[in-house]
């Protein structure tokens, strides 16, 4: 045996794509993909019922914690301890986009399940009391995490890049004041009893269980169409924003704007994107944790919503060295512009994507979540293997003409919090 | 029900195999019986800081984690007070090449000064991103200080401070090195779509040849009987009053350690358990509260913790708290409340059987707490779990003198 010999590696994959079994009913679409053994269902109703369609902050993510009060029929603790006595794991959550009902059951519990669930969408309780005591727990919450650097990195970054955008209102400490019990109560009157949603069910499905949802679903009272809207348009304040505050480190959050999933220079972008900041070889990576120990991490990441995209990098970073990590990101995206990528590199970048993708089709419950990302856009499976097309012929041209073309530096909003507090801040 | 093969080579080091056909993936794992209570009182966090170095190549493999990307893996690591655990998932096709970068490493790590003024530097911001830089981030360490006052369970994996970190040279990480990472040291577990035959003999190939060495481990100084309940108030720059309890309990092998486990899940594990039904739902005295135990492999910690509303004092959160534990431990919980518990256990337990990378973890784990046939009787264990056992058992332990208790006050300024 010869250590010194590395045992070849082999880099085709095969993805193994379930298939989606598609129904819809009473105006709700249900999707299904069957696999594996075990007996544990994910079920996801999703509504069109983001924060983006909330009219002031909070509201809508109120709406979905007092939901968590139960129904009319069973609701505090009755409810909180009906459901979890079923084993069920489960969280209401909203994205910008979508209001998200989640559960974890075991398949023998579905049908008492579904029967809780029923109960909470057509009839929710809503007492004021609960709602004003979340509020006071969000409004905890939101204090704590005022005391973090990069909370208060990514609040200001969502205002600047979706400057004018729904998706850029975020809350503020007086908005804890300004929301009512009637608007989140309104807001479930008008997105969630009587809408329909996306009903996504995956892992082990048996035909009882398949017969258990369509009753389920046929027995609701759907009587709108819960149509989805656009967001505004964003206008991005381009620029550099300080936010002063006396920390151990400080936080940096840069980014611009990027096309979407469906366009089709997409994947040369999301592929440049891992290369520049993606994974643990990315050139930021090596750069400013590798190299210089500046920070315990740094990660460039593409963020999708229904009506923009964004391109983000964060770092918690030693707190005088804000502003020469800004100036390494630059001279980073330069180089990705300006030279071209060394086959190697490229080699190792392809390889580990191929494997990324492969992992994040291993079982049902990725799979879904792999269908609902490309779903939401309105695109199918066919993504992906236009995506591992890509992969396999992308060339050094190809990520140097998405960096020119989608990474320019002037293009860009940078926020910096904590670390300042030597200067007076600015602008 | 997980099935698995064991084995051990000459060498010492312990194989498990587990064949999952369902998946691309494998999953290698590899345990390494060395974590912060091995380290000594002097040079705290070199465990963790060791696990960083441990990415540094070796004489072979000098670039570790661009082999592992070309073969299309991810890896990571982890190190608790107990151990270290290092795990890549990759293309099923690819396994060989985590075994050689695996033993590589274990064989020969190529440490470098440059590397560890590095990764010395990144251990640093580590500890402040995760424990300095955040409100209540140090907080759990400093519960750690108060409950143990003489065994190594006294600190914190990170460290106790950064000055133990500043002051690590390469002789003292060579020595580590040297000490603790030799295949009799270490459990490795693959799990995927796997021959256990010729899996078996790659892992022989690759390690086989591994020196094992004399594992020279410190004596952990025993806690001495705590005496009365300890108390301390520390005041921070934080938004609401908070505070953290911890009972000492036995370790995760004992008998008990299930019950203690449910006990846990029935006061504090979500929104319907007993405090956050009564403090944060009822009352309305608390923002948050839940309680967990750390499953040590030696002496642990049951600990309740929460952040309390404003104008709340820490007196009225105690009597409640109390309140409810007393109730507890005079009438037991209801076959109800019991089985709601044993449920939510049985989905996260089958939810854990699901995924290659946590089986490979969980069979290393079981075997190096005491032997990995422990995981398949873990289920059965909670379900023998008796309303009288949590009764005995919180009567033994959830008492106030072998309580230790932290109180956070925000400060005026704050």
């Amino acid at each position: 045996m010869d250590r010194s010999l590395a045992p070849k590696v082999q880099n085709k994959i095969e993805l193994t794509k379930l298939s989606v079994e598609k129904q819809t009913l009473n105006g709700v679409e249900i999707n299904y993909v069957n696999g594996g053994s075990a007996p544990l269902l994910k079920l996801e109703l999703i509504y069109n019922a983001g924060s983006k369609y909330q009219s002031q902050p909070l509201v809508a993510s109120l709406a979905f914690d007092i939901l968590k009060d139960g129904s009319e029929q069973l609701n505090g603790t009755s409810f909180k301890e009906a459901i979890n006595g079923l084993g069920v794991y489960y969280g209401f959550e909203i994205s910008k986009d979508f209001g998200t009902l989640s559960f974890y059951v075991l398949e023998r519990n579905l049908n008492e399940l579904l029967q809780i669930i029923k109960d909470v969408i057509i009839s929710p309780h809503l007492p004021e009391r609960e709602f004003n005591r979340l509020r006071l727990k969000q409004k905890n919450e939101f204090l704590i995490d005022c005391e973090k650097t990069s909370f208060l990195a990514r609040q200001k970054f969502a205002e600047v890049l979706f400057n004018e955008s729904q998706y850029g209102k975020v809350a503020h400490y007086e908005d804890f004041d300004k929301v009512e019990y009637s608007m989140s109560v309104n807001y479930i009157h008008e997105k969630i009893i009587a809408s329909p949603f996306k009903f996504l069910i995956s892992g082990c499905i048996s035909d009882q269980s398949k017969s258990l949802v369509t009753s389920f679903v046929q027995s609701l009272p759907i009587a709108n169409k819960g149509e989805k809207e656009n967001a505004r348009k964003p206008k991005a304040k381009l620029g550099k924003h300080i936010i002063p505050k006396d920390a151990e480190q400080c936080s940096i959050m840069l980014g611009k704007i990027l096309p979407s999933k469906t366009h089709p220079d997409f994947h040369k972008i999301s592929i440049a994107n891992t290369l520049l900041g993606g994974y643990f070889g990315s050139r930021l990576m090596q750069n400013i944790r590798e190299e210089k120990g500046w920070t315990y991490g740094i990660h460039s990441s593409i963020l999708g919503y229904e009506n923009a995209t964004s391109l983000v990098i964060a770092s918690d970073i030693l707190k005088d060295k804000g502003e020469a990590a800004f100036d390494e990101i630059r001279k980073e995206i330069i180089h990705l512009q300006t030279e071209l990528i060394p086959l190697e590199e490229l080699d190792v970048l392809k390889n580990y994507l191929k494997g990324k993708l492969l992992k994040s089709f291993d079982g049902a419950f990725e799979q879904i979540d792999r269908f609902f990302a490309v779903d939401a856009f309105g695109l199918n499976w066919s993504y992906y293997d236009d995506y591992i097309q890509t992969l396999s012929h992308i060339t050094p041209q190809d990520i140097q003409y998405a960096a020119e073309k989608y990474f320019k530096w002037e293009e860009f909003v940078l926020v910096q919090a904590g670390g300042m507090n030597e200067k007076s801040p600015h602008k | 029900m997980i099935n698995y093969e064991k084995y051990e080579l000459r060498n010492g080091l312990k194989v498990i195999v587990h064949q999952d056909e369902s998946t691309p993936i494998v999953a290698v794992n590899l345990a390494f019986d060395v974590g912060a209570r091995d380290e000594d009182p002097t040079m705290t966090g070199l465990a963790h800081f060791f696990e960083h170095l441990m990415f540094s190549g070796s004489k072979n493999a000098p670039d570790y984690d661009i082999q592992v990307q070309n073969a299309g893996g991810q890896n990571n690591a982890f190190t608790t007070n107990d151990y270290t655990n290092y795990y890549i998932t990759l293309p099923k096709t690819n396994l060989e090449l985590a075994l050689w970068l695996e033993s590589d490493r274990m064989f020969q790590l190529n440490l470098t000064s440059k590397s560890l003024e590095t990764q010395r530097q990144v251990v640093i911001e580590e500890f402040k991103q995760r424990y300095l830089n955040q409100p209540y981030g140090n907080n759990l360490a400093q519960l750690r200080a108060l409950t143990y006052k003489d065994h190594p369970y006294k600190w914190a994996t990170i460290g106790e401070s950064i000055e133990h970190i500043e002051k690590v040279s390469l002789d003292d990480a060579m020595r580590f090195y040297n000490k603790f990472y030799a295949p009799n040291n270490c459990i490795l577990s693959i799990c995927g779509d796997v021959e256990i035959e010729s899996t078996l003999q790659l892992v022989e190939k690759w390690f086989g040849s591994i020196e094992s060495s004399t594992i020279d481990r410190p004596f952990y100084t025993p806690e001495k009987p705590q005496v009365e309940q300890r108390i301390k108030t520390v005041e921070e720059d934080v938004p609401l009053n908070a505070f953290l309890w911890s009972f000492k309990i036995g370790q995760r092998t004992n008998a008990d350690f299930p019950t203690a486990d449910l006990t846990s899940d029935l006061l504090g594990r979500d929104e319907s358990s007993l405090l956050h039904q009564r403090l944060a739902f009822e009352l309305n005295l608390v923002s948050s509260i839940s309680s967990y135990v750390t499953g040590d492999r030696g002496p642990g910690m049951f600990i309740i913790s929460g952040k309390m509303n404003d104008g709340i004092s820490f007196s009225q959160v105690e009597e409640e708290m109390w309140k409810i534990i007393n109730e507890l431990k005079k009438s037991g919980p209801s076959e109800i409340e019991l089985l709601k518990v044993k449920n939510k256990f049985e989905t996260a337990h089958v939810y854990g059987e699901m995924n290659v990378m946590n089986k490979a973890m969980n069979l290393a784990y079981s075997e190096l707490c005491h032997h990995v046939s422990d995981i398949n009787k873990e289920l059965q264990n909670y379900q023998n779990v008796s309303s009288e056992k949590i009764k005995e058992w919180m009567n033994e332990f959830m008492i106030k003198k072998n309580l230790c208790q932290l109180n956070v006050k925000k400060s005026k300024n704050g």
